[in-house]
């Protein structure tokens, strides 16, 4: 799930490996904690799951 | 609280007239259209789509401006993808048309993209197509500052970078504005904070929630906003705590207000605005497409091509400011579809247009006849 990027964390204060963040336009925006990030994580893999298993491989992937 | 709780605690609030919501944020008309929010809600309640969408709210005149700059063979242009489809004041012309007849136009992600495409063409000049609100605006900044200190000279920014509270206040000045509640936009304030929507509740008694994007925050604030109206009791809630700080990013803000000010710009729909449009200041005018290319994207190049423009039957203008829901516009699905847009609201997966065509439900069908 999801993609690997380059992306820039100018406006994160201390920013440290393991931190979640939002990401717009290749920048982090602001810190998430972890524990809302890897509830949002979740409920994307939900979606994911239930695209695949009304449309398949193809509609899930492009979504 | 899930989504069908949430839209049961809605339908029992005790409504006794229409009320009209309205959210300003690209992100938002998509989540509303895309889980069939609108449909769920009580038919009293209805749900506006504002100027949040950053193409739909750029003038034809700077359109027309960028598509007159592409044709430079000096020029490549780097632009946001949803960017290449809006046309000009000549329905059908826009920057996928440019590029067949050869201008060069590279869809890019991010601003520091851009930079690096400058980084290798050297011979050309590589301008960024800044549009957005204060959520892009310090990155577009940053991105910039970073061209200039890595000596990128052939590197500039047209920017048509706008900030969300001078447009809430000039709708709102609007005789026949109907809103009676913001839902506001949850990554601009995770930028300005929350402080940067209070004056909706403390100079205008305006309902004010900040929103998330899963369809349960956005209902969450629809409640929240209702009951402030039956309670009569206008004041800001924050319903993107996850988020959004009081204070918002400093480090974002304070890079924002170090490389631009703000001036007077032009919105589609809503006209000239002061204080609401993000140029640099003048001692980056080195990376200031405006001042790179003066006779084609300074302010009087563009006055003179908008006096020359023809107005088409395009209401956009209306579909932000509220006036209007998209089915009513009498191009709405006919002279104006996806595959070939009139206007910007069409061409953006975030326009209300869009949206409202790609998830259009009976009603809308009804509506337009």
């Amino acid at each position: 799930m999801g993609m690997r990027r380059k992306i820039r964390i100018d406006f994160i204060e201390n920013p440290r490996v393991g931190d979640y963040v939002i990401v717009h336009a290749g920048f982090a925006i602001e810190r998430l904690p972890e524990k809302q990030a890897l509830e949002d994580l979740e409920s994307w893999e939900e979606l994911e799951e239930a695209i695949y298993q009304e449309y398949g491989m193809q509609a899930a992937r492009t979504e | 609280m899930n989504a069908d709780k949430l839209c049961s605690a809605i339908k029992a609030l005790p409504l006794k007239e229409e009320v009209c919501l309205m959210e300003v944020c690209g992100t938002h008309t998509m989540a509303i259209a895309k889980s069939g929010i609108k449909s769920m809600l009580p038919e009293k309640v209805k749900l506006l789509s504002g100027p949040g969408c950053p193409v739909c709210v750029t003038p034809a005149s700077e359109i027309d401006a960028i598509l007159e700059l592409s044709m430079r063979p000096d020029v490549i242009l780097a632009t946001y993808g949803d960017m290449v489809r809006v046309p000009g004041s000549v329905p059908g012309d826009n920057l996928a048309r440019r590029r067949a007849l050869g201008a060069q136009v590279q869809v890019v992600y991010s601003p520091v993209d851009a930079v690096e495409l400058a980084k290798q063409n050297p011979e050309k000049e590589v301008v960024f197509l800044g549009v957005g609100f204060e959520t892009t605006a310090p990155g577009t900044a940053a991105a910039a500052l970073t061209a200039s200190d890595k000596g990128v000279k052939n590197f500039t920014v047209f920017s048509m970078l706008k900030t969300v509270e001078p447009a809430l206040r000039a709708l709102m000045a609007m005789d026949d504005f109907r809103v009676q509640g913001f839902l506001c936009p949850g990554h601009v304030a995770t930028i300005i904070g929350e402080k940067g929507f209070a004056f909706l509740p403390e100079k205008y008694r305006m309902p004010a929630v900040i929103a998330g994007f899963e369809a349960e925050d956005i209902l969450a604030a629809i409640w929240r906003l209702l009951t402030q109206l039956i309670n009569r009791e206008p004041k800001l809630e924050n319903e993107y705590k996850r988020a959004v700080s009081e204070p918002g990013n400093l480090l974002a803000q304070k890079m924002m207000t170090a490389c631009f000010t703000a001036e007077t710009t032009e919105w589609r729909g809503l006209g000239s605005i002061p204080k609401s449009g993000l140029k640099f200041r003048p001692e980056f005018s080195a990376l200031d497409a405006e001042k790179r290319f003066p006779e084609v994207l300074g302010e009087e190049a563009r006055r003179i091509q908008k006096s020359a423009r023809i107005t088409p039957a395009c209401r956009c203008g209306d579909v932000i400011t509220g006036r209007i829901s998209p089915a009513q516009c009498p191009l709405f699905g006919k002279r104006c579809l996806p595959e070939d847009p009139v206007g910007p609201c069409m061409v953006s997966s975030e326009g209300a247009c869009a949206a409202a065509y790609k998830y259009m439900d009976i009603d809308s069908f009804e509506e337009n006849g």
